[in-house]
């Protein structure tokens, strides 16, 4: 069962920047560069958004020989929809229920 | 394509092999970027975001054996050096320095912690049926030359705590 977890300011403005994307195909780098996220707070938040659902995640192909391909996300539907509740509710940190 | 950042990605890549799944891919896909972070962006500073995800990881892997992943091998390289590091302090204790009291029940713990991440290292367990298990040891000689030392500094630990001594 996947718990439910406090909301906090990094996963409130990654997930708003997710939710302005409009389900475009995002690169890590550009969503640090957008948030102010550093790397260490970036993945392990997509890994909690993607344990409940709320991105899919899929590998690019490379853009060069002998580079590793980049991992794009972009938001599910119900990462739309948990973004639009958060979007919606109080400004303060909250109990988000899981998908 | 700079060398450096290659040798960065390669180093991140070998110490995330013994992740769990779930995560190791994640921590691939920051490892990733780094090629495609732009001139003067720090490659330095992202990979402290991937290296602390790995260090976490590999951290809980040797702190909670149970919540491992079934069927994946465990950290030993990873717990071999960390309980190594751990023994380092009580040893230093116990062959130069003069133990006291307070300093003795940290060294005890941390001979103690490094014991149990080495004995998660060579005990595997298998669910038979119900509260049943089959308990294997797996020979893995540096691991279980730690666990040893980290008993025998426990027990002269012990011995110096001892109202006889």
């Amino acid at each position: 069962m996947t718990r439910a977890f406090r909301t906090t300011r990094p996963m409130r403005t990654l997930l708003e920047t997710l939710a302005a994307g409009n389900g475009e195909w995002r690169y890590g780098y550009d969503l640090s560069r957008e948030t102010g996220l550093k790397s260490g707070t970036l993945y392990p938040l997509l890994m909690r958004f993607s344990e409940r659902g709320w991105v899919e995640a899929r590998w690019a192909e490379a853009a060069a020989q002998g580079r590793p391909p980049r991992r794009m996300v972009r938001l599910s539907a119900e990462g739309r929809r948990s973004a639009g509740e958060l979007a919606a509710g109080p400004a303060r940190p909250r109990e988000l229920k899981p998908a | 394509m700079s060398a450096w950042r290659s040798r960065l990605e390669m180093l991140l890549t070998a110490g995330s092999v013994n992740m769990s799944s779930a995560r190791r891919e994640w921590v691939r896909a920051a490892i990733a970027e780094i090629q495609a972070l732009p001139e003067g962006e720090s490659a330095l500073r992202w990979s402290f975001g991937a290296a602390s995800m790995i260090v976490r990881d590999l951290g809980e892997q040797a702190l909670l054996p149970w919540r491992r992943e079934k069927g994946r091998s465990p950290p030993a390289r990873f717990i071999a050096a960390a309980s190594f590091l751990l023994l380092l302090p009580p040893a230093f204790g116990i062959l130069v320095a003069a133990p006291q009291a307070g300093w003795l029940i940290a060294a005890l713990a941390a001979a103690s912690l490094s014991a149990w991440m080495n004995v998660g290292a060579v005990v595997q367990s298998m669910p038979l049926s119900g509260l049943l298990y089959v308990v294997s040891l797996r020979l893995r000689p540096l691991n279980l030359l730690l666990l040893a030392s980290a008993g025998g500094i426990a027990a002269m630990l012990i011995s110096h705590s001892s109202p006889f001594y």
